[in-house]
């Protein structure tokens, strides 16, 4: 008989076609730090701030680029990054924004300054229609990854990024840890055998730390789920799970002690309930998307002023 | 002077009269302060908008719901804290009225500027009227005041709380002890009714109890620290004695006893006031009392033997009778109206008269030793001399109120004929009356309140100038009230401040009128369109016995105590 069990979040989350695309892929070695899979573990949380990094981009207007008989999709788009520092008190890290103009079919573009607004010019040389706001994306979580590493040049903090570690991490030490949470795990990294833990991990509980890619490759790091919230009544045993990762250089006792950290404090931070990706969209990345968000405008604003700015040029 | 505070904000509407500033994060603005905002108007040039802090108030930005504050105190949500004020706009040099633009510095008005939001550097002639909650010096303006453009006081609150009494004479103090009456003030003059207790018989003593803090505030307005300069203290005569000895219990000397002589009583038609119940007038009775008043004027005569008496000839049986004693007179009277025939009733009906009898045999029982006869010595001595000094006190608090209302009319009446016939404005006469809603009731006639609307009225043109307090102002004659220029109020209570009456209160004012402490005020006046709320010094004159207690005694035994603890 098929049994049914209802996930929490809201039906409009969690189906990106971003989430795949960026969650590593590669030989999985679940017995780095041990072969016993069948309890999960508990960890202490430590001294120091936390530091919250996310990112929110908006697309502002699309557009289509013609050049003699070439024709392009494209958009001006927003994005913005920002952290969240947690040490006792929560406050706001110094946010970037940027604004780019993305044109697919490796049309050239030119930066465009629209009243007060200034947009980046980004080439994208593929002519999928999706390419451009995949472009956007990639240029955010690089900003991210710029911030992220940038806050964690400095000492005694625990940085925890949203979304799967990027690339520009894998081979770059930082001073403190930055650590990839991801939401929602769209790959199964775990055999059937480890996999059953998971639904038995209780709260502030994580799995044994697990590896992601080949020994000595680049991209090798060093992974493990947390139960950040309580699973309701008649939800599925894979709800308010995170998949969190550090890069592998890091070595393997400092990913077991940042685990047992993060298994420790995240919970604490866990999205309340009417949150519509609860409770894994946490707390401060849920003010910060929605404070960033306001950072970059009032949409209707900026797509009246390139409007405007079209309009004249045509 | 003025200092930046924060920004007028634009997430609110900014409108000519209200506008909304962000409070920068090192800056504070409360409830009363002045702010003073330029604005630049095309074609016109700055323009600057005065105006008072009417609402202060401080969210978290970024917080949606009520628990989130508590995951902001663990540090799990990171927010905002925002601090607005709402400001009451009160002025606009030059006048155009136009609202501050969004993103426009807000400053805390000081110096001209505030006087310039409050309108002080109009007033030529500034009364210290008490300290605004910042400690700054709050004026009113005497031309308000003294009749010039305006007149009268009035003051509502709840008794006890409100320390009405306190505030009018701290308003005479200052207007006593300052230079703003300037050549007048010698000549200026007020009577005060002391209604409770003995508070006001020690006026003319320094306060031992007076805070050190209390000083400064009164350096601050500019007044000197101290009793009254010049004072009279007045207290009706004890009962059932047959020497005007004054019925006071704390206070053994300085207070003069009064009481008006039979002959007072008739020439200047006080049997009136014996009536003075506010349904006595819609009857006929107030006919017949005038009757009775003309005929005892016309048909009595002095007396060769006493000043304070009078003798009876009847015009038509040529019949004369002394009229020795109160008593008397009421005999008099009392046969008078026996008679059916006597012109003295005119046509009025038997009933009408029979009440009439009946309340002058209660009434006469209560102002007996008040209206003395032959048993007087020397009535000039003890008739209410209010020119004798700056401030003359008139005890009633031990009053039946039959005899109050026969007192507070009869001096009224006297003072606003003194100022009918004077015929000049200055020197001003004041007016302090408690319980104003007992004399000028909103419902029925009496002769009282026939006079207090008159003083209300041509008060302000013949220099008598009222400052009443009751309170609830809803309870008192609505005109008495709307002639006053200053309209203060004191602690309310909250049905109260909902009246119509205290429409000129915004209603966070309102509000706030619920919880004023004692020695907090707030005050309109004409010249400035919002209310302020102010704070008047302690009383450096005594209010109570034991603040007059001259502080010697201490003192002595401090004298003592110094060397001992040196000799151990």
């Amino acid at each position: 008989m098929v049994v049914l069990r209802a996930d929490p979040w809201m039906p409009d989350y969690g189906m990106g076609f971003e989430v795949a695309a960026d969650e590593p892929s590669g030989a999985v070695d679940p017995f780095v730090e041990t072969e016993d899979w069948t309890t999960g573990r508990s960890g202490a949380p430590r001294a120091g701030a936390l530091v919250f990094v996310d990112g929110v981009r908006r697309v502002e207007l699309r557009v289509l680029a013609t050049h003699g008989a070439r024709r392009a999709a494209g958009l001006f788009g927003s994005y913005a990054v920002g952290s969240v520092w947690s040490n006792g008190e929560a406050h706001f890290g110094e946010p970037v924004l940027r604004r780019a103009l993305v044109l697919g079919g490796a049309l050239q573009a030119q930066p465009v300054v629209a009243g007060e607004l200034e947009f980046e010019a980004e080439c994208e040389p593929s002519t999928e229609p999706d390419a451009p706001l995949a472009r956007l994306q990639t240029l955010m979580r690089a900003q991210e990854a710029e911030l992220a590493k940038g806050i964690a040049s400095g000492p005694h903090l625990l940085v925890l990024a949203d979304g799967p570690l990027a690339y520009t991490f894998y081979d770059v030490p930082t001073v403190s840890p930055v650590v990839g949470v991801v939401k929602r795990s769209a790959r199964e990294y775990l055999e059937p055998a480890q996999a059953e833990l998971l639904a038995t991990l209780a709260l502030a509980q994580r799995t044994p730390v697990f590896a992601i890619g080949d020994e000595n490759a680049r991209e090798r790091r060093y992974s493990w789920y947390v139960r950040i919230g309580r699973v309701g009544p008649g939800q599925h045993d894979r709800s308010a799970l995170v998949r969190c990762e550090v890069r592998a250089g890091i070595g393997l006792d400092a990913a077991i002690d940042v685990a047992g950290r993060v298994a420790a404090s995240l919970p604490v931070y866990a999205g309340r309930p009417w949150d519509a990706r609860t409770p894994q969209n946490v707390v401060p990345i849920a003010a910060l998307e929605q404070w960033l968000r306001h950072r970059m405008g009032d949409t209707r604003l900026v797509r009246r002023t390139l409007m405007e700015l079209l309009a004249e040029a045509a | 002077m003025s200092e930046r505070v924060g920004m007028v904000i634009g997430t609110e509407d900014a409108t000519p009269l209200a506008f909304w500033v962000g409070v920068a994060p090192d800056a504070y603005l409360q409830l009363d302060d002045p702010v003073i905002v330029e604005t630049d108007v095309p074609g016109k040039g700055i323009v600057r908008i005065a105006g008072i802090v009417e609402e202060v108030r401080a969210r978290h930005e970024g917080a949606q719901f009520d628990s989130d504050v508590f995951l902001i105190e663990r540090g799990v949500l990171p927010v905002e804290t925002a601090v607005a004020a709402k400001v009451v706009a009160t002025r606009f040099e030059p006048e155009i009225f136009v609202p501050p633009l969004p993103g426009l510095v807000a400053r805390r008005a000081r110096g001209a500027d505030r006087d310039l939001a409050l309108y002080f550097d109009q007033m030529t002639r500034r009364v210290p009227a008490g300290l605004s909650r910042d400690g700054e010096p709050v004026y009113l303006d005497l031309d308000f005041l003294d009749g010039t453009r305006g007149a009268h006081v009035n003051i509502s609150g709840i008794s006890g709380v409100a320390t009405k009494t306190t505030y009018a004479l701290f308003l005479l103090y200052a207007l006593f002890h300052s230079e703003v009456l300037g050549l007048a003030r010698a000549n200026t003059k007020a009577i005060v009714f002391n209604v409770k207790g003995e508070d006001l018989l020690w006026l003319d003593r320094p306060n031992s109890k007076l805070p050190d803090n209390a000083r400064a505030d009164y350096a601050r307005l500019g007044l000197p620290v101290g009793p009254f300069d010049s004072v009279a203290l007045w207290a009706p005569p004890r009962e059932g004695s047959s020497r005007a000895i004054p019925a006071v219990e704390g206070r053994a000397d300085g207070v003069h006893a009064y009481y008006w002589s039979v002959k007072e009583f008739v020439r200047g038609r006080f049997l009136r006031f014996l009536f003075a119940e506010s349904e006595d007038e819609r009857s006929q009775i107030a006919d017949l009392v005038a009757r009775v008043e003309s005929h005892l004027v016309r048909e009595t005569h002095d007396d060769p033997d006493h000043d304070g008496t009078l003798l009876y000839r009847d015009p038509l049986l040529q019949e004369e009778r002394k009229i020795l004693s109160f008593d008397m007179l009421c005999e008099l009277i009392q046969g008078k109206l026996e008679d059916e025939h006597s012109p003295w009733r005119g046509r009025l009906s038997d009933a009408t008269v029979a009440a009439f009898q009946r309340r002058l045999e209660s009434g006469r029982f209560y102002v007996r030793h008040l209206v003395w006869g032959r048993e007087s010595e020397d009535p000039a001595a003890h008739r209410i001399d209010w020119d004798a000094q700056q401030i003359t006190v008139i005890d009633i608090h031990n009053l039946h109120d039959r005899a109050k209302r026969f007192v507070t009319g009869v001096m009224i009446k006297k003072l606003f004929e003194h100022k009918e016939r004077v015929g000049s404005r200055i020197p001003l006469h004041f007016l302090v009356l408690d319980e104003l809603n007992r004399y000028a009731p909103r419902d029925g006639t009496s002769p009282i309140k026939e006079v207090l609307l008159d003083v209300a009225e041509r008060g302000r043109s013949l220099g008598m100038i009222l400052i009443g307090a009751e309170q609830t102002a809803s309870e008192v004659e609505r005109r008495v009230i709307a002639n006053s220029a200053f309209r203060v109020v004191g602690r309310l209570d909250t049905a109260e401040a909902t009246r119509s009456e205290y429409g000129f209160l915004p209603a966070v004012t309102r509000q706030r009128a619920g919880i004023l402490k004692p020695g907090s005020m707030i005050l309109q006046q004409p010249h400035i369109p919002v209310p302020l709320q102010i704070r008047f010094p302690f009383p450096s004159w005594a209010t109570r016995a034991e603040e007059a207690a001259p502080p010697s005694a201490d003192t002595v035994f401090e004298r003592f105590r110094a060397p001992a603890k040196a000799r151990r």
